[in-house]
């Protein structure tokens, strides 16, 4: 009917459903309502790129204000406007304040909008109130991190990395400095959604840990929700990292070149066609052995690179659509580089997607289709590197893929905005694990699924907004069907926020990690191993404050139920395969945030507190542990985290510091070893060998020793006229503590983070 | 100016805070040795692995344990002292096996000891079992199958229950094969009690000879007669469960069991007829080498 109307010119009739329909009868007889939508998107002057994030507003002659923020496409909708005379501002922090005056009349308004970068100092508090990024300014579990702030956090290279920030947040703990395993809450790396402009990327953290397949040159805007996120997002229980990236500048060419220790990389951009079309690419390639191996005294078995390109075109005033790809590598030896046989883990993502934005018509809506394959192929084994202990017969593989077709529509409404959407995709999995988790089976899988949400945003006056949704999947593949019920609420009155967040979640392909050995980073795609496929709830709520212009506090606390999970089981053979068993587990803690902000100087303290359990049940235990239910603290289960992030300008130059403090992570000690003969009859002691045996204690009953660290950097941009030369210095771990990876506890060898390093890198881009 | 002194001060305070942190090693655990093997009192040599519990994974070493190894008779408190054996295994790891000149008794309590020069021990205590003679009771013919009891009398528990078979193959050759036990076996007052199906365990033997046709000529029992104590949980030997340390074990101050055990046997018998034809036997002389 009146949408399907609306989607024939862009060829969407398959859309016509009944989810459609339904939609069309609750939307249209208020489309018909005699008010006017102003809408339009929002770009920077300077290069023509989309700003998101941008307040919007229109005020009348008796001052009242309605207005909206732009969203990931730069787009802004207000809704319901009645008939007169507005006045339009467009605020953005660190830009000019854009003004206009509008004679309003029923119908749609379409008003684009060039924002200026800012010239002078704006007033801090006007600043500050604009402010949708920054350490404290949490709400419900979601975080919107942007270029600036992944550039304070002092890293071994001038470009800064995604992956280097998201480590300084509460509530995520890493495996530390090599692997690239993230867990956020309580989750598992698996059980985290990172979607790149809509594309999933299944291990997008390269094996050392500072740096992630989004090096800050791409980087428009992270939204990190850490639990209790939209009914949009579903598949993973724990988080979702939603990362949109830069357009291109669409007015000239601009080109960077950087090189430091770890990470030399490139980067071009510029206009196909002026304010039409654009591109952007961006290459990295480590070069560790010639630079960061020659400066300290370990091996530094890790290469890694990424490769990022985007087309981004506005193709009418009505429309956008880009196309990215991405490509990464990476191959490391995360455990032990002096074992007789170490293990080499290997793992490529390669992906694209396509998406198209649209506003049909004179309809306050906004369509959006978008297109994505995703592949992650993961390889452990010995080193390609070293022919003589190549053998193929200990390669482990698995391969995952996923293609994903899916739309999303908004209709904004005085006072509620509509979002509702669907979608199909289907993920391949296959795995060779030679035995590494016995009773996995290894077999080619298909899984597809269907399924759709909707997800109202009722604004209630102007301090309330509330989000109930509700997201239906069908499985035909699992013969599963899932409902997830979603809600998000916050009310914001002035300097006070509150924000609560909830639903629940299902995940049908799960990635399955041996977690008993820290260095274990391989992780094999499948579906549920047991059949019930793994759950969550969640629920959180939390307060922000902003005590004065500078200081904001934030206190946000969180608890996730989780459902057949599926772990490697316990056993006293020291052997490397396992096992699998189910397990239940929840996590709950509290995050606490201070962010200060004086002129230029920026001063910001986390601290998380977290406690994980997971528990497993099986007859064994009550002869091993005198209950039939272990309950334990899994290995990422980090008590206490806390960051201090500092950075100054100091006689022209930025000096940038980090400090982290972690406590100790649980491990199954080991209290010896001896040899196990089964008693099954009386053993020939003169032949029958035996088998080696570990003798643990209770399983993660032990703790690691603290992690804490000191990162330092020193950066200085050089005007050059037609480019910048920006150069740094620093030191990674700057007290040189000896920080723990793992521990072997079969040889007693511990395996090290990385010691001091002193960094240096240059940067040269085009102004 | 303020932003200044806060960093300084900070790094300062950050600076002198670096110092490193070995894994704490765990404490009490009192457990020295783990120990294998059994009193046997139908052979005048007893052996029992000593394996010392390390805190390091490795393959064993043929250096001298340091320790001193006896056995006593809690009858009469004689006291009895082990020497070593160094045997290298087929797979390259080197074991202790402490040896001990003597016939223990049937029926009489034994305690084994291992004391390092720390004066740390590690001990077990075990009771041999007394001497079983088994006999055969009258064939059993149920529908379908055939039982042949065997009792057991005075057996405190059973372990590797196995029946023996004499057979003829097609060429009349003859030889004795072993078979895994298939029928039941519970403990009642006196002692155990076990019944052989017959057809299943025929089934069974013959399955280990490609399941090419034999006459059984005589068969027999035979069962490893084992102290009380060596008993598993729930029934069963299942190595997954027992090898979690302490969950099948009699000692004290390390892990391991060290029982009581012998193997004993029952006389042979030859089948009735109607037994060997119920089981899918032949009977002697079936083959090529008929007349």
């Amino acid at each position: 009917m009146f949408l399907v109307c609306l989607l024939r010119p862009i060829g969407l009739r398959f859309l016509s459903g009944s989810f459609l329909a339904l939609l069309c009868v609750l939307v249209a007889p208020v489309a018909q309502a005699q008010t006017a939508t102003i809408r339009g998107f929002v770009i920077d002057k300077a290069d023509g790129q989309l700003l998101t994030g941008v307040n919007v507003a229109v005020e009348n002659d008796a001052g009242d204000i309605t207005g909206a923020a732009t969203n990931l496409d730069g787009f802004y909708t207000i809704a319901g406007v009645r008939r007169g005379r507005y006045v339009l501002r467009a605020s953005f922090i660190g830009y000019e304040t854009f003004v206009d005056t509008l004679d309003v009349a029923p119908g749609t308004v379409q008003v684009d909008i060039e924002l200026a970068a800012s010239s002078i100092q704006l007033d801090e508090a006007t600043v500050e109130s604009e402010r949708t990024n920054g350490a404290a300014n949490v709400t419900a579990g979601l975080q919107r991190i942007r270029v600036e702030d992944v550039q304070l956090i002092p890293a071994p290279d001038v470009t800064g990395d995604l992956a280097n920030y998201l480590t300084t947040l509460p509530g995520i703990v890493t495996s530390g400095d090599r692997g690239g395993q993230l867990f956020i809450r309580g989750g598992e790396p698996t059980q985290n959604l990172v979607l790149l402009d809509g594309m999933p990327v299944f291990q997008p953290f390269h094996v050392l840990g500072f740096y992630s397949a989004f090096p800050a040159d791409i980087l428009s805007t992270a939204d990190v929700y850490a639990g209790g996120y939209n009914a949009r997002f579903g598949g993973q229980l724990s988080s979702v990292l939603d990362i949109s990236t830069r357009s291109g500048n669409k007015r000239r060419f601009g080109a960077s070149a950087s090189v430091a220790p770890f990470v030399s990389g490139a980067s071009i951009e510029g206009p196909l066609v002026r304010d039409r079309a654009s591109f952007l690419v961006t290459a990295r390639k480590s070069v560790i052995e010639q630079g960061a191996a020659n400066l300290v005294s370990q091996p530094l078995p890790f290469d890694f690179g990424d490769v990022f390109a985007k087309l981004h075109v506005t193709p009418s005033t009505s429309s956008q659509l880009s196309v990215s790809g991405l490509y990464t590598t990476d191959t490391g030896t995360v455990g032990d580089i002096d074992a007789p046989r170490p293990d080499q883990v290997r793992y490529t993502n390669a992906g694209g997607s396509f998406r198209y934005v649209l506003l049909p018509g004179s309809a306050p809506l906004l369509g959006e289709i978008q297109l994505s394959y995703s592949y992650l192929n993961t390889e452990l084994g010995p080193s390609v590197d070293d022919p003589d202990l190549l053998d193929l017969t200990t390669l482990r593989t698995s391969d995952l893929s996923r293609f994903n077709a899916q739309f999303d529509l908004t209709y904004f409404l005085r006072g509620i905005d509509i979002r509702a959407g669907g979608f199909v995709r289907t993920t391949y999995t296959e795995s060779l694990l030679g035995g590494l988790f016995q009773n996995v089976s290894s077999d080619r899988v298909n899984v597809t699924e269907a399924g759709a949400y909707i997800e109202p945003e009722f604004k209630i006056g102007s301090a309330l907004r509330l989000m109930p949704g509700f997201r239906a999947t069908v499985s035909p593949s699992l013969g599963e069907n899932f409902f997830e019920p979603r809600f998000r609420a916050v009310f914001e009155a002035g300097r006070h926020r509150l924000s609560a967040a909830g639903g629940l979640y299902n995940q049908p392909v799960v990635g399955i990690s041996d977690r008993r050995d820290a260095t274990s980073i391989f992780t094999a795609w499948a579906t549920a191993p047991f059949g019930n496929t793994p759950r969550a709830l969640h629920v959180l709520g939390g307060y922000r404050l902003q005590a004065t212009s500078g200081l904001d506090l934030a206190l946000e606390g969180y608890y996730k139920d989780l459902e057949n999970l599926a772990i490697a089981e316990w056993t006293a053979f020291p052997r490397l395969t396992t096992n699998l068993q189910p397990a239940d587990g929840e996590a709950y803690g509290l995050d606490a945030r201070a962010e200060l902000r004086l002129g230029s100087a920026y001063f910001a303290v986390n601290y998380g507190l977290s406690h994980v359990t997971y528990s497993a049940t099986s007859a064994r235990f009550e002869l091993w542990y005198g209950e039939e239910t272990l309950s334990f603290r899994p290995a990422h289960d980090r008590r206490h985290q806390a960051t201090v992030i500092a950075s100054a300008p100091i006689y022209g130059f930025t000096v940038s510091l980090r400090w982290q403090l972690g406590s100790g992570l649980p491990y199954s000690r080991a209290l010896g070893f001896d040899t196990y003969i089964p008693p099954s009859s009386n053993p020939d002691v003169f032949t029958e060998a035996g088998i080696p045996r570990v003798i643990y204690e209770r399983p993660f009953n032990g703790l690691l020793p603290d992690y804490h660290r000191l990162d330092i950097s020193v950066d200085r941009a050089f005007d050059l006229g037609p480019a910048t030369l920006t150069a740094q210095a620093g030191l990674i771990n700057a007290y040189d503590r000896k920080n723990l990876f793992a521990f072997d506890i079969f040889t007693l060898r511990r395996v090290d983070q990385l010691p001091i390093i002193p960094t240096f890198g240059l940067k040269l881009s085009t102004n | 100016m303020r932003y200044r002194l806060l960093l300084l001060l900070s790094a300062g305070f950050l600076f002198g805070s670096g110092c490193d942190e070995a894994i704490a090693p765990p404490d009490g655990f009192a457990a020295y040795y783990t120990l294998w093997g059994a009193f046997d009192p139908s052979v005048d040599v007893q052996a029992v692995r000593v394996v010392p519990i390390e805190r390091e994974i490795g393959t064993g070493s043929a250096e001298p344990l340091g320790v001193e190894v006896t056995s006593t008779d809690l009858a009469t408190g004689a006291i009895t002292t082990w020497r070593d054996s160094v045997i290298t295994f087929s797979d390259g790891s080197v074991g202790h096996v402490y040896l001990g000149d003597f016939s223990p008794e049937f029926g009489r309590r034994y305690e084994f000891q291992v004391e390092n020069g720390a004066g740390q021990k590690t001990t077990a205590a075990t009771r041999v079992p007394p001497l079983v003679s088994p006999f055969r009771e009258a064939t059993a013919f149920i529908p379908g199958d055939v039982k042949l009891p065997v009792l057991w009398p005075g057996a405190p528990q059973l372990n590797n229950l196995e029946i023996v078979y004499e057979l003829e193959n097609g060429n009349c050759d003859r030889f004795i094969q072993d078979a895994p036990f298939v029928g039941d076996a519970e403990p009642f007052e006196f002692g155990w009690s076990t019944a052989i199906r017959l057809a299943e365990a025929a089934d069974a033997v013959l399955a280990l000879l490609d399941n090419r046709p034999h006459a059984v000529v005589r068969m027999w029992m035979r069962a490893e007669v084992a102290s009380e104590d060596w008993r598993p949980p729930n029934g069963v030997f299942d190595p997954e469960l027992l090898i979690e340390p302490g969950t099948f074990s009699n000692v004290e101050g390390g892990f391991g069991f060290v029982g009581g055990s012998y193997v004993a046997q029952t006389d042979s018998w030859t089948l009735e007829p109607d037994a060997v034809i119920r089981a899918g036997f032949e009977f002697p002389g079936f083959g090529t080498c008929s007349p």
